[in-house]
């Protein structure tokens, strides 16, 4: 209603256009071969960052937790990495590699703070009470890590990669867009604002929606996240 | 079997929790009396080694412990089953030992009431291999007319030495267990 209201009185398809007009580019789009490619290798290289980004939180935060040393060694680079704003990531990443590579980058820098910082308070969290009953009935460590370390921090890292999903999401495609990635939802996004195709730019902008709405319903679904 | 406390004292901060205690606890049952305060859990989580002494010394407690903690220690998270199979993997006796102790072996955790939880956590301690099987205060919170079968399973199924924290002198009776009084510093 606001989107018709806003169109209806601009009267400027550069500026807006109508949900009919937006819908219409989507469904075009959709028919074509070379956008769902576009979409695949979007989605493909920020799972892949998403990914190693879950590896590498999770080690770094156990590692973390169990030694004092290297959680004061890596939290400044780690507060580092959240703090960095994605646009100057990705213009450091654009010297230092591949374009194809960039969103498997920049997906893998913006979730990892994420991802460690849930995870070591998850590893923290863990009732010291417990691990002291499991020492004293002489507890194999695989049954402590399943049984207690497992079920304490399974909830933050799940919590942490469903806000994490949607991070890398933004980011990759940002990164995508900045560096001009071709084949992919940002270098489309790029071309639309470029030659002025606000029909286009609306029409991506609704598929990086639904896509990040399903991806972060699928990760719902698969790790059972209660919201 | 035996374990021997020489001269125990321990301290948290300025408070003196036990000095120069000297016990020896042999096979069977000896139950630790007391007040509230006396120090008896601090006694027995210096013999399981969960506290070390600030002086004295302990004879006999490098043995396989079992034990009942105070607090109820249990995995919410979790099937009453799991938890007892989470000590030692022995399906038939865990369920054997939790079907007498009344309690549905496959109900979680979470959901049982104060008692239960206190049965489960003598199950888990009954099923696990020990020399040395230490019980505090193994009977809080369950019901009157309960409590004599759960004693019987304790009394039937402990083996070795036996060293349990209770206020009530008609436990260590029912138990036939040599009682230690600790008294207020």
């Amino acid at each position: 209603m606001v989107w018709e209201a806003a169109d209806a009185l601009i009267e400027n398809d550069i500026v807006i256009v109508s949900p009919r007009v937006a819908f219409t580019r989507l469904f075009g789009l959709a028919q074509t071969l070379a956008v769902w490619r576009s979409i695949a290798t979007t989605l493909a290289r920020i799972l892949y960052g998403f990914s190693l980004a879950m590896l590498a939180g999770v080690f770094f935060a156990a590692f973390s937790a169990q030694f004092k040393i290297f959680h004061k060694l890596i939290l400044p680079a780690v507060n580092t990495m959240s703090a960095i704003p994605i646009a100057s990531f990705t213009i450091l990443a654009l010297m230092a590699f591949r374009p194809s590579n960039l969103s498997v980058f920049v997906a893998f820098v913006t979730v990892l703070p994420i991802i460690f910082f849930n995870t070591h308070k998850g590893i923290v969290s863990t009732d010291p009470q417990l691990l002291e009953m499991a020492n004293i009935f002489n507890v194999p460590l695989h049954k402590k890590i399943y049984f207690i370390y497992f079920k304490t921090v399974a909830p933050f890292v799940a919590s942490a990669a469903s806000v994490g999903i949607g991070f890398a999401w933004k980011s990759g495609i940002a990164a995508e867009l900045i560096g001009v990635v071709s084949g992919t939802i940002g270098a489309n996004l790029h071309n639309a604002k470029i030659f002025l195709n606000t029909a286009d730019l609306f029409a991506w902008t609704i598929a990086i929606i639904l896509l990040s709405y399903s991806m972060e319903r699928v990760f719902r679904f698969i790790f059972k996240v209660k919201k | 079997m035996k374990i021997e406390l020489k001269n125990i004292t321990k301290s948290f901060g300025e408070l003196r929790v036990l000095e120069n205690v000297s016990l020896t606890f042999g096979e069977g049952i000896t139950c630790i009396m007391g007040h509230s305060g006396a120090g008896k859990t601090t006694l027995v989580n210096i013999v399981a080694g969960i506290l070390q002494p600030d002086e004295g010394e302990i004879i006999g407690a490098e043995r396989k412990i079992s034990m009942v903690f105070q607090e109820d220690r249990l995995l919410e998270w979790e099937s009453a089953l799991s938890n007892v199979l989470f000590v030692k993997n022995n399906r038939e006796r865990a369920i054997e030992l939790l079907t007498q102790a009344g309690i549905d072996p496959n109900k979680k955790t979470a959901e049982l009431s104060g008692g239960m939880k206190r049965r489960v956590c003598l199950c888990r301690a009954l099923i696990a291999d020990y020399d040395i099987l230490i019980l505090d205060e193994p009977f809080k919170g369950l019901d009157s007319d309960l409590k004599p079968s759960i004693m019987e399973m304790v009394k039937n199924y402990s083996k070795g030495t036996v060293i349990c924290i209770t206020h009530d002198p008609t436990e260590a009776e029912f138990l036939g267990a040599e009682i230690i009084g600790l008294t207020c510093m």
